[in-house]
């Protein structure tokens, strides 16, 4: 099935149509005006529909974002309620009678509470740093949605190095984790963030490792080429999906990908029993929503890219493409969530260890079986 | 067990359990949604609990027995205005008009079930209500029309479940009948004592164990000190 | 690096309870460790001194709030014995299932407490869940579900109802399958093994100079008990088998636990089915005179009291022994050495109870 949603044709038939209307309006009025008529006409030229199409364009992603976000958000809640024999969040409102279904409120309800929380910056902060913190790491996860295709027409940014660049953005935010660690000037806050930098560096090298096995066998780090890649049929008789051939990478990067997203079996940076709440124990009001909103964010992001990489994108029969790209994030995201909520907290020297001593070569073995796979297709012998 | 190793150890099995769980509880929820349910499951939850009190007015005999074990001294005894009894058993607040009847702060009940324990008729009994949350303190006093309840039960004898009654010192007891007309279950007639005041014996408390429910209420009112609480 | 005192407390998601440790760290690794206790404390021992012998009890009841029941249990056997009260069958049975009844959901609470502390908050939802039917047993039993106020000096205050067993028998079997679960994410998985592996490792030596007890001492190999070795009520009569570890660590103390709360769901059993029908109390003097010590088995350690009785309403003089404030003393040498995060997994593992510590 093709796209559903044609995400630069779209905007920029939007752009056109805007402009169209101004030169409509220049039309109705240019007489009066002199220059009026040359700045309508400098609206309809290409670059300037161009521009405004891309500016479009991010709005829609955006706005994509932020409702996949209370989506994800809303999920995650519900399902480790249920995970743990609750009911999950309801009743946020105050018409108590109707108390099922409704909690998808409640993200609402506690962004709202964020805002109007008081904003505190503690007297030995290193003040610019402190708030730059937030910001970094907010636009850092919201960056990576630019590279992320959803179906083969609904992109931002089609990248030659997407998956690249959606990695250096996730690498960002443990930068802004010590950052933030550092400049609260709290001592919780300072062990936090030099966990975040230990385990940043840790687990960086496996997850591009195992990107670069998949990039091996996909002969490119465009995620559409990836994708249209694992779309051809293997020797199996079936969609050549990476995860059956690439099966000990896919475990690592699924490891690697929950280090990076700090959840829980990896979350010693904030590690809420031992260092009350890590590096955020100082962030408060919207700023710590900033950082509960881009956690999330990654979160889905990181659901993403595993499905770009391992699962086959947004291929599948009947549906279209956005459909069954949506479905294949939520499904390995709700793995995320029923590995994070069952695990404890592996100590730093574990992590440390686990990454180095059983991912990194663990990964390297990814790219043998890559080079070895690519290697015997070469004689008609390989997998595809 | 402990020697196994490997990646896969890590999470399989907890895996297992979480998935497991989540599908379990979204067929069928262990929990309760308590503002939502039925009073009947609600009240399912709370069997053989000691919640809110209640005293039953029928039995009760306003000896104040309760206040007096009571270890917080949450319980207080009430005057209430009733219509007076002339009878010869009455005692001198029945003659008056009032009763007391005890009156509890639950913001200070500890809910340990003293009172209903050492209570001589059995009046007192815990109920199962438990929804007792107020938004003010001065709502968490429950006055004892609050805690009325006016079934004509059967009246029980009376029991002392304290185990102590008042001894007399009649060197010191100046026969002025306070402990006879405050007595609640007036167990306490008057007899002429071995002490004479103007050729004529001093009227002495003699006590009727039988009925005594040892509430200390004579000791209290004793003007002259001279009687106290003496183990059975 | 320089090192750092990190105060974990008096606010702090570790203490569970109103406690300070301050933790001298050298990057991650602890160098020295202090509790610093006092924040909690109330007088609980002035206080019994003006209070009559009953309304000790609930008073008694309040020093742990986890496992009330045994604290009044203990201080209800020593004046008995200052009395010389021989308390009847039925009643004495009646506190064995009550306090074996206690200990489940102490030692549920403890285990629904670890989870947390090395970040495993589902197991706390798990063992709320199962903690709640035993409190509902306790409830059926006692009438209130923490601060029973349910032994009474010469028997208990109310007898069990009839339908009693029944749930009893349903509810724990119920427990032992789950309790299956609880193995499959904790020791059956090597993320948990490797937080509570080999850490905290406490010598047999070490434990008896310091005075610890209970699970704790049980974990480092000592096979002591004081249901087995100064038996009281009727446990001497009951078939059942002290949980004992050799290797002293945090698993092992773990290890120790979770056996005795099978061990505990076998005796509440037993005791069901061999309890006699009779009187649940006898009538206890009301000015005792004498003194006397007892130790009890409670489900963190071993509780004694010391009473002192001059032959009026109130004890002239009532001392407790707590397990947890004897326990505290070893953190020094238990905590120095080890990783930050270690800290929760050998607390975690202890037990710690501060209503009853700082009394």
């Amino acid at each position: 099935m093709s796209g559903l949603f044609d995400l630069g044709g779209w905007s920029r038939e939007i752009s056109a149509f805007v402009s169209d209307i101004l030169a409509w309006l220049a039309d109705l009025f240019g007489g009066w005006i002199p220059w009026f008529r040359d700045v309508a006409n400098w609206f309809r030229t290409d670059v300037v529909i161009e521009f405004w199409g891309f500016v479009i364009a991010v709005m829609i992603m955006l706005v994509f974002a932020v409702i996949n976000l209370l989506v994800v958000l809303w999920m995650e809640r519900k399902l480790y309620g249920r995970l743990q024999d609750r009911r999950g969040v309801m009743v946020p409102h105050p018409w108590k009678k109707i108390h099922k279904g409704t909690g998808f409120l409640q993200n609402m309800a506690d962004g709202i509470k964020l805002v109007m929380k008081e904003s505190i910056t503690p007297r030995n902060a290193d003040k610019s740093m402190f708030h730059a913190a937030p910001a970094i790491i907010f636009i850092s996860s919201v960056m990576a949605y630019a590279a992320i295709p959803l179906s083969t027409t609904f992109v931002l940014a089609d990248l030659e190095l997407g998956l690249i660049f959606i990695v250096a953005m996730f690498a960002l935010s443990p930068l802004a984790v010590l950052i933030a660690g550092w400049a609260s000037g709290n001592k919780y806050t300072l062990i936090g963030g030099m966990r975040g930098a230990a385990q940043m560096l840790a687990y960086e090298i496996p997850l591009l490792l195992c990107i670069a096995g998949v990039a091996i066998m996909a002969g490119s780090l465009n995620p559409m080429e990836v994708v249209a890649a694992q779309q051809r049929t293997s020797v199996l008789g079936i969609e050549n999906w990476y995860f059956i051939p690439q099966f000990i990478g896919f475990i690592v990067f699924m490891v690697a990908i929950l280090a990076e997203l700090e959840k829980l079996p990896f979350d010693i940076p904030e590690a809420e029993s031992e260092l009350v709440e890590g590096w955020l124990t100082e962030i408060t009001d919207i700023r710590f929503g900033l950082i509960f909103m881009s956690k999330w964010m990654k979160g889905w992001a990181a659901a993403a890219l595993v499905v770009l990489l391992f699962f086959g994108g947004w291929s599948g029969p009947f549906f279209p493409q956005e459909v069954w790209f949506m479905i294949k994030t939520y499904i390995v995201f709700a793995f995320f969530v029923w590995i994070a909520w069952i695990l404890p907290r592996i100590r730093i020297d574990q992590i440390l260890k686990i990454g180095w001593y059983e991912l990194v070569p663990l990964s390297f073995a990814t790219i043998l079986i890559a080079v070895a796979l690519k290697f015997l297709s070469h004689f008609g012998m390989g997998w595809f | 067990m402990a020697d196994k190793s490997g990646l896969m150890n890590y999470f399989l099995k907890p895996l297992y359990v979480s998935m497991k769980q989540t599908f379990k509880s979204l067929l069928k929820p262990e929990t309760i949604l308590i503002p939502f349910e039925s009073a009947e499951e609600r009240a399912a939850l709370r069997e053989g609990f000691r919640g809110q009190h209640s005293i039953d007015w029928g039995r009760c005999i306003g000896c104040g027995l309760c206040s007096r074990v009571c270890p917080n001294e949450c319980i207080t005894m009430e005057k209430i205005e009733v219509e007076s009894t002339k009878s010869l058993r009455s005692t001198q607040d029945e003659k008056k008009g009032v009763i007391s009847r005890p009156a509890v702060d639950i913001g200070l009940c500890l809910y340990c079930g003293f009172c209903a324990e050492y209570c001589p008729t059995d009046a007192w009994e815990y109920t199962t209500i438990v929804e007792l949350a107020e938004l003010k303190r001065e709502g968490l006093v429950l006055s004892a029309e609050a805690l009325r309840k006016d079934t004509e039960g059967e009246k029980v004898p009376v029991a002392n479940k304290i185990e102590e009654n008042p001894q007399l010192d009649a060197e010191t007891c100046i026969g002025c009948k306070r402990c006879e007309r405050n007595c609640p279950t007036r167990c306490i007639e008057m007899v002429p004592g071995p002490k004479m005041r103007k050729d004529k014996p001093i009227p002495n408390p003699k006590f009727d164990y039988s009925v005594c429910v040892g509430c200390k209420t004579c000791v209290d009112i004793c003007p002259s000190d001279s009687l106290r609480m003496e183990v059975r | 690096m320089t090192k750092l005192w990190i105060n974990m407390g008096p606010q702090h998601p570790m203490t569970h309870g109103l406690w300070n440790l301050r933790i001298l760290v050298d990057g991650e690794t602890i160098v020295d460790a202090e509790p610093v206790l006092g924040y909690l404390h109330r007088g609980v021992e002035k206080l019994c001194e003006r209070r009559t012998y009953n309304q000790i009890i609930p008073l008694a009841d309040r020093l742990c709030y986890v496992s009330s029941l045994c604290f009044a249990h203990a201080y209800c056997l020593t004046v008995e014995e200052m009395m010389d009260l021989e308390i009847p069958e039925r009643a004495k049975y009646l506190r064995v299932i009550a306090l074996e009844l206690q200990r489940v959901t102490s030692h549920m609470t403890w285990l629904m407490a670890i989870g947390p502390d090395v970040g495993l908050i589902t197991l706390l939802l798990y063992c709320l869940r199962e903690r709640e039917y035993f409190l509902d047993l306790l409830q059926l039993q006692t009438g209130a579900r923490m601060n029973q106020n349910y032994p009474r000096i010469g028997g208990v205050s109310q007898d069990i109802p009839s339908n009693f067993e029944h749930k009893a028998i349903k509810i724990i079997d119920k427990f032992k399958v789950r309790v299956k679960d609880y193995h499959k994410v904790t020791n059956e998985s090597s993320a948990f093994l490797k937080r509570m592996q080999g850490v905290g490792t406490l010598s047999v030596e070490d434990a008896i100079a310091y005075g610890v007890t209970g699970p704790n001492i049980r974990g480092s190999g000592a096979k002591l008990d004081m249901r087995e070795h100064d038996p009281y009520e009727v446990y001497d009569e009951l078939d059942w088998e002290i949980q004992v570890r050799d290797e002293g660590d945090s698993l092992a103390r773990f290890h120790v636990r979770m056996g005795e709360m099978q061990e505990s769901c076998k005796i509440i059993l037993q005791a069901l089915k061999k309890m006699p029908d009779g009187p649940i109390n006898v009538k206890a003097p009301l000015r005792p005179e004498g003194q006397t010590f007892r130790r009890t088995e409670d489900s963190r350690g071993e509780v004694s009291y010391y009473v002192v009785g001059n032959g009026g309403e109130s004890p002239y003089r009532l001392k407790v022994r707590s397990p947890i404030f004897c326990t505290m003393n070893v953190l020094p040498k238990l905590l120095t050495g080890v990783n930050v995060a270690d800290v929760l997994a050998i607390m975690g593992s202890i037990d710690v109870c501060i209503g009853e510590t700082d009394k």
